[in-house]
């Protein structure tokens, strides 16, 4: 059998179409980004060899990985936006007119916004939390263990990064939904 | 504001009409959910609380056993870029040749020794999609039989340890992963067997449904070959799932030691190169921030719900409902079922999961068991239309003139399959608890 498909393409659903130059710098920084999962891989592994082969258990790994990861699962938020890769009930999104869609696209653009904005406000205020003692001073907030990295302060300034950052690529979605043009004839619906 | 002041009971069918309201509007799942939480948690309690919302993230997000998910995700992201599926299903054709419906039985069998290398469902369906499905259009097997067995032996990946379903329940059910990996294997194996018994029934009463190969391709076949192309696979296999039975590694551990696993086979197989790897990383970080953030919306409104009493509501409306306990369980069997249609499992999972593990233990089922159930109902919400993910998946491969109504009209024997096997296990639990007792 000669028939040779890109199966990694297909598995990703194909190249979906990017919306916005954020959306182009969002999707391009994620090819640097991916590769903190990488390291996280090696460092679980590099814990694993240290403690059976050589004896000598790190203090470092767990609190390493755990901090890749997490800084990995939000900036993946901003990143399946940019590729439009978040799952949706598409039932009725597929099945209407252009002039539907767009009017959808409106809507749901202005819903998420709610929901970002709402998270950057409950995200500033846990941010300044994790960077200033009570009496106001800077201090980074730390794990609490003996080696105590900053990874908490840190993730939580993160977080609120994304949601601003998913505030700002949902913006200029409603912007180019409001701007669409649907009278002339489009090509149909990919499904049905 | 004082939403509060709706009462539990109005307040609990507000947060679901508005949900699903907000669904059909092609709204992302994650947004939904996180949005309908954010409302509440200011409406309800007031402005002040909106930081539990965010400390919750953070809670949800540093989870360490969440660790596994990304690295099964590249797990399975480099499996489905290397040929090592290609080669087990060709290997494999010594199964097919002499029984009736053989292909789609190869099928079945490469489909659980996939799943018994990778935890997610996706790219396995996209797989035998390519390889499978027309191989059996070609020989003249009955569309919808194809259609049916390369969707539900693909969705075995979240069935068959290792499972990130069964890594989720574990976590939010805290019960020990490893003893959900050990207990999930019968049931597995169980539904393996129901989909086989169905494909040979079928094509033995008609063999019309699976005719067989022809004489040239029954002779390319050989024992060796056979071998050769299950070998990677077992190393795979024995990696990951020997690492946590023989309680060497954590769960975590073990999936990063599956990736290396598989890095030093597509090495040996000269398929290794950088952009396949960096493809693979950007896949799973997009997969992840796709199932992370649908995760961490329901965390936040479960969390959310639970404050405002929810958990006590549904477990008193649950409870009260003054029936004996199995039936209490088969009710939410079909709450699951229900959810299962519309919403995704990390969803369902945070959201439901700890309402029911709770009144489950209360009275006096085993949480392991429970898991089991909850991993089966997850492979009928896969099958399931109108949100049904293997059906999305297949579509994206198969050929033009296959429709998704066509697809979800072949899954409907197998989600009946899948029904009697949930069923089975609910009726006997031993067929999931005898290996962990």
């Amino acid at each position: 059998m000669a028939d040779e498909v890109d199966i990694p393409a297909a598995a990703d659903g194909g190249d979906s179409e990017i919306r916005s130059p954020l959306d182009r710098a969002v999707a391009g920084i994620s090819k640097a980004l991916a590769w903190a999962i990488f390291l996280a891989f090696g460092v679980t592994v590099f814990e694993v060899i240290s403690r059976y082969v050589f004896d000598r258990p790190t203090f470092w790994a767990h609190e390493t990985t755990t901090f890749l990861i997490a800084a990995i699962f939000l900036v993946g938020g901003p990143i399946a936006l940019a590729r439009d890769k978040h799952i949706r009930v598409r039932m009725i999104y597929d099945a209407v007119s252009p002039k539907g869609r767009r009017i959808l696209d409106i809507i749901n653009s202005l819903i998420a916004m709610v929901f970002f904005a709402g998270l950057a406000y409950a995200g500033w205020i846990m941010s300044w939390k994790a960077t200033h003692t009570p009496t106001g001073e800077f201090r980074l907030e730390g794990t609490g263990t003996s080696w105590n990295p900053p990874t908490p302060a840190l993730l939580k300034m993160l977080v609120l990064v994304c949601v601003v950052l998913m505030f700002v690529q949902t913006l200029l979605h409603l912007i180019e939904a409001i701007r669409r043009d649907v009278s002339a004839p489009t090509k149909p619906a990919g499904e049905k | 504001m004082g939403l509060s002041a709706l009462g539990i009971e109005y307040g609990s069918y507000i947060l679901v009409g508005c949900i699903f309201l907000l669904l059909l509007t092609g709204q992302p799942l994650a947004w939904v959910t996180g949005l309908v939480a954010l409302l509440f948690t200011f409406g309800w309690f007031g402005t002040n609380s909106l930081p539990l919302v965010t400390s919750r993230i953070f809670g949800f997000i540093t989870e360490y056993s969440l660790v596994a998910i990304p690295m099964f995700i590249l797990m399975a992201a480099i499996l489905d870029r290397s040929g090592i599926a290609k080669d087990l299903f060709n290997g494999m054709r010594v199964l097919a040749g002499r029984l009736p419906g053989g292909v789609a039985v190869q099928t079945l069998i490469v489909a659980i020794l996939m799943a018994a290398m990778s935890g997610v469902i996706g790219g396995e369906i996209v797989l035998l999609g390519i390889l499978a499905l027309p191989q059996m259009l070609r020989l003249g097997y009955d569309r919808s039989l194809s259609i049916g067995v390369v969707c539900a032996g693909g969705s075995l990946g979240t069935m068959m340890p290792p499972s990130i379903v069964l890594i989720i329940y574990g976590l939010v059910a805290s019960v020990s992963i490893a003893d959900l990996f050990v207990a999930a294997i019968t049931p597995a194996l169980l539904l393996l067997a129901f989909y086989v018994a169905y494909v040979l029934f079928i094509c033995i009463r008609n063999p019309q449904m699976g005719p067989p190969m022809s004489k040239e391709e029954m002779a390319q076949e050989s024992i060796g070959s056979a071998l050769k192309s299950v070998a990677a696979p077992l190393f795979i296999v024995l990696v990951v799932l020997g690492s946590i039975y023989g309680g060497i590694a954590s769960i975590t551990e073990a999936a990063a030691l599956g990736v290396s696993a598989v890095l030093l086979v597509s090495l040996i197989r000269r398929e290794m190169t950088f952009k396949m790897l960096q493809d693979s990383l950007v896949h799973t970080l997009e997969t992840c921030g796709m199932i992370i953030w649908i995760g961490i919306a329901a965390a936040v409104l479960v969390g959310v719900y639970n404050l405002m009493g929810g958990n006590r509501f549904v477990s008193g409306a649950i409870l009260g409902l003054d029936a004996p306990p199995v039936v209490l369980i088969m009710v939410m069997m079909l709450i699951l079922l229900v959810l299962g249609m519309f919403l995704d499992w990390i969803g369902i999972a945070l959201l439901t999961l700890p309402i029911f593990v709770p009144i489950v233990i209360q009275l006096g089922y085993d949480p392991i068991w429970f898991g089991i159930l909850f991993a089966v109902n997850m492979q009928v919400s896969y099958l399931t239309p109108p949100f049904g993910p293997a059906a999305f998946y297949l579509k994206s491969v198969a050929p033009k003139e296959i429709t998704l109504k066509h697809i979800y009209t072949a899954l409907l024997p197998f989600i009946a399959l899948q029904l009697v096997v949930l069923g089975t296990i609910l009726f006997f639990p031993p067929i999931a608890t005898w290996a962990i007792s």
